[in-house]
């Protein structure tokens, strides 16, 4: 078993092997992250259930890290992503996740012709994965907990708009299986009042029917929340986001591959002890991209959960 | 009396649920060229792809693996915005069922 020392290091080891993980492309919408901060495993015959609606949006070009001026013909970019997870403690150390997104709209607004868009509406792709708690101390209030999953589309169709196929960039789906793998780490003190923790995540896919293969991406946040007043808890995450280039026909395709840390500043509300309601806030502190791609302006999320036992 | 209603009724029934024949379009379908106003435009520059067709009720769709294709039907525009040999091409159909397809390629220049 773990000391406390050794967990301390195990944070500090997770830190420091933090990685990164971006959804951007040439004229992208870019591509959500959860706002749930309910990632480890939950208590035997709970059942979480977990929403959230996130509005996000990229309106300038970067080349690496400078900001290009009145480049391309895309104004601005955005989406509005709906999601719902559930998850459901099958033992005191297991857990079992699936969860599924649909995208509103996924929208590029033209500067010529102008007001000019293109909208790619649909399911994303849902993922079912399980978690296991490698180390977990109540007394403590200590966990890590290591999880994989799969990831699968609920289409492998290109979507058309007018019988014109949508760019890659704001199709829904990437249409493709993949793989994910999660890592998560947590210690909170004086009762559950300060938390951190950190969640690392990890997605493969493999290539479309269209012989289109997103890259890699890896998502590392850090988290710090504290208790303000009873029920109101306001949180703190810097979140690394990378994303490999993508490959068409096994080639490396253009304007692919990005490297945002993201600054994530969000306030939870407790109601009765039931309901949680959080409200998030993303700015971009740091952005580089391959190639010439849209970057992340801001997004905005909105989390609803709600946990029950159904032991 | 009864049972003759009764006939004419049975008789409407399968007269109304006749299986409409497939329309055949006997207008003559062609697929005539695909062309561009320039098939080396610059970063960002568009240009104009048309489909020459001969035929009615035909429908156009348009397939390509990087940038983006602006308006539909017969004649739309192409952009990109970066450097790259992009194959467009287009699929018409006519009310029959018939495809006829056509690829250009479209070089982007640095």
């Amino acid at each position: 078993m773990l000391n406390l020392n050794s967990t301390s290091f195990a944070f500090l080891l997770i830190l420091l092997f933090s990685g990164k993980a971006s959804f951007s492309q040439c004229c992208s919408a870019g591509s959500p992250v959860g706002a749930s901060t309910n990632v480890g495993v939950l208590d035997k015959g709970i059942l979480n259930i977990n929403s959230f609606y996130r509005y996000s949006q990229h309106n300038n070009y970067f080349q690496g890290k400078d900001e290009l001026k009145d480049f391309g013909y895309i104004d601005y970019t955005f989406f509005n992503y709906i999601s719902l997870m559930s998850g459901y403690g099958i033992t005191y150390k297991t857990t079992i996740e699936a969860d599924m997104g649909f995208f509103i709209n996924k929208t590029q607004k033209f500067k010529l012709p102008p007001g000019y868009e293109l909208k790619g509406t649909g399911f994303s792709s849902g993922t079912v994965s399980i978690k296991r708690a490698l180390f977990k101390n109540t007394e403590k209030n200590t966990e890590i907990t290591g999880g994989a999953g799969i990831r699968f589309p609920f289409s492998t169709e290109s979507k058309y708009y007018n019988n014109v196929l949508l760019p890659v960039e704001i199709q829904p789906s990437t249409g493709s299986f993949g793989g994910i793998l999660h890592l998560f780490a947590a210690k909170s003190w004086h009762n559950n009042e300060r938390r951190l923790f950190t969640y690392n995540r990890f997605e493969y896919n493999l290539e479309n029917k269209n012989n289109y293969q997103y890259g890699w991406a890896l998502i590392n946040s850090v988290f710090y929340s504290h208790k303000i007043i009873k029920n109101l808890i306001a949180a703190g995450e810097i979140r690394n986001e990378t994303r490999q280039y993508d490959l068409r026909n096994k080639a490396r395709a253009a304007n692919t591959g990005s490297h945002v840390i993201v600054f994530s500043p969000r306030i939870m509300y407790s109601i009765a002890g039931k309901w949680t309601i959080s409200l998030l806030y993303d700015t971009p502190v740091y952005r580089f991209y391959s190639g010439r791609q849209m970057g992340l302006y801001q997004s905005v999320a909105f989390n609803f959960s709600r946990q029950v036992n159904i032991k | 009396m009864k049972y003759i209603l009764l006939v004419l009724a049975v008789l409407l029934v399968f007269v109304s649920c006749k299986k409409k024949e497939a329309e055949v379009n006997d207008e003559p379908f062609e697929f005539i060229s695909l062309t561009a106003s320039d098939t080396f435009p610059s970063i960002n520059e568009y240009t104009t792809l048309t489909a020459t067709t001969k035929g009615s009720d035909l429908t156009y769709t348009w397939n390509y693996h990087a940038g983006v294709v602006v308006g539909s039907g017969a004649v739309v525009q192409f952009v990109l915005c970066h450097s790259e040999r992009v194959d467009v091409t287009c699929d018409v159909s006519n009310s029959s069922g018939q495809v006829l397809s056509k690829t250009i390629q479209i070089d982007v220049k640095p």
